[in-house]
């Protein structure tokens, strides 16, 4: 009886962790295997997501793509219900757009709540942004829930602009990771994956600093 | 005027064989009844320390005050920073750091409420029920201030009881982040008719089984609940 009327007072979801990424879907993704390897990795790591029921939070994706426009290419929700759509590149690089998207995303109470645990978000380039990116990198990084967020960057091939990335992580000791080829741009989301199932299994799943990366799984992976 | 709570264990620190971080206490100081809860932040050393030392700290502060009442809310506030440090000591208060939520009132519901860090304090009078803290925009589960973070008094929250009082309900995040705001009146009339009106220790069994069975999936906190209520012959 007691329990039963419980229900009725209290959330019936459990608390998420959103893992927001950011990925570049410009034109030269579509060179070397790279789009078709980020699907893959993407896709993988919303299948472990998926099946982590060892964790405290229930972790939400969402995407946000920049290419021909930035878009919201899949709105945070549990991974466990979340249909992967692959992504698709053309366009040119207007990561500025997608970091306005991602503040206003986490701004908005309705989409990510007060009782989620500390977002993540995941910025994945392959190129220089072309459009306002750098006042929209401000608004991101002075938006009081935004700058909260656990932040990763990765690189791809040797266009990637490296300072770019680094601002965006916004810290000395953050690191900017390069991947060459597909199976490092897999390994880095396998890392991602890891480091996001540890955080919803610790004791408290905001805990970011000692867990930010699983470094022994980059070896081998430039830092930009 | 009735005064009951209980504080369980959570999922998390039984998976890992860790104590109850939680703390309450209700306690006589002077003609008034004090209630008092505390979360000991997780990660801190000597949480379940400090969240003790936050409960004995408060009322120490209250004895001091009730000499005073007219005296303002900073000055209660300070001391129970005060008091907590000496209690804590020789600890680092940092590795004891706690939220500190409580309530006291006389007979007549003349009194005050306070809260440090996350949590819920919910107030019932004639007219509905509030909570004192309006929940932070920019706040994500698990974040908090508290006693042995900051010695700001203005991240404190307090306010003055008065006789139109039915009742006060402090609660720590474990119970709170999982309740549904729309819902917050529903919940004190059940804490108020369908745990208060039992005798006392079927009332601390019921109370304990319903937060065991908390019904939240993944529920992982410490939850602890403290009721001061009033009975309306006084009112």
């Amino acid at each position: 009886m007691t329990t039963r009327t419980l229900k009725s007072f209290t959330a019936a979801m459990a608390r998420p962790l959103p893992v927001l990424i950011l990925a570049d879907t410009s034109g030269s993704m579509s060179v070397d295997g790279k789009i078709e390897a980020l699907n893959t990795a993407l896709a993988d790591m919303i299948d472990t997501f998926a099946e982590e029921d060892e964790g405290k939070a229930e972790i939400h994706v969402g995407i946000i793509t920049f290419g021909s426009a930035a878009q919201i290419h899949q709105d945070p929700i549990s991974a466990s219900k979340l249909d992967f759509q692959p992504l698709s590149a053309n366009g040119m690089t207007p990561m500025g757009g997608a970091f306005d998207l991602v503040r206003e995303l986490i701004e908005d109470h309705d989409k990510i709540s007060g009782r989620a645990y500390t977002p993540a978000i995941v910025l994945v380039s392959d190129g220089q942004p072309n459009d306002m990116w750098e006042p929209a990198l401000d608004r991101l990084l002075k938006s009081e829930r935004a700058l909260k967020a656990q932040r990763f960057a990765l690189g791809i091939g040797e266009d990637a602009d490296a300072d770019v990335l680094r601002r965006f992580l916004d810290n000395p000791e953050g690191r900017v990771y390069g991947a060459s080829d597909a199976r490092q741009i897999k390994m880095f989301f396998k890392a991602v994956t890891m480091s996001m199932c540890s955080r919803s299994r610790s004791m408290n799943p905001n805990a970011t600093m000692a867990n930010d990366f699983l470094l022994s799984d980059l070896d081998g992976m430039e830092l930009l | 005027m009735n005064v009951f709570g209980t504080s369980v264990q959570g999922p998390a620190h039984k998976a890992e064989g860790l104590p109850n971080q939680d703390a309450w206490l209700h306690a006589h100081v002077g003609n008034m009844r004090v209630v008092v809860v505390s979360d000991g932040m997780g990660s801190r050393p000597f949480a379940r320390e400090g969240a003790m030392a936050a409960c004995r700290a408060t009322v120490d502060a209250l004895r001091q005050w009730r000499r005073n009442p007219a005296a303002p809310p900073e000055i209660l506030v300070s001391m129970i920073h005060l008091f907590w440090r000496a209690r804590v000591a020789p600890l680092p208060p940092a590795e004891c750091a706690c939220t500190c939520l409580f309530a006291a009132a006389d007979q007549n519901g003349m009194g005050i409420v306070g809260q440090l860090g996350d949590g819920l304090v919910l107030i019932r009078n004639d007219t509905g029920v509030r909570s004192l803290q309006n929940r932070d925009p920019n706040h994500f589960s698990n974040q908090t201030e508290g006693l042995g973070v900051s010695r700001n008094i203005t991240a404190w929250s307090t306010a003055p009881l008065n006789t139109d009082i039915r009742a006060v309900v402090l609660s720590t995040d474990g119970v709170a982040d999982d309740l549904l705001p729309e819902r917050f009146e529903d919940f004190v009339n059940w804490l108020e008719k369908d745990i208060g009106l039992q005798a006392p220790q079927r009332r601390w069994r019921a109370l304990a089984t319903a937060l065991r069975r908390w019904p939240t999936p993944r529920h992982i906190d410490d939850k602890t609940i403290a009721v001061l209520q009033f009975s309306r012959r006084n009112k």
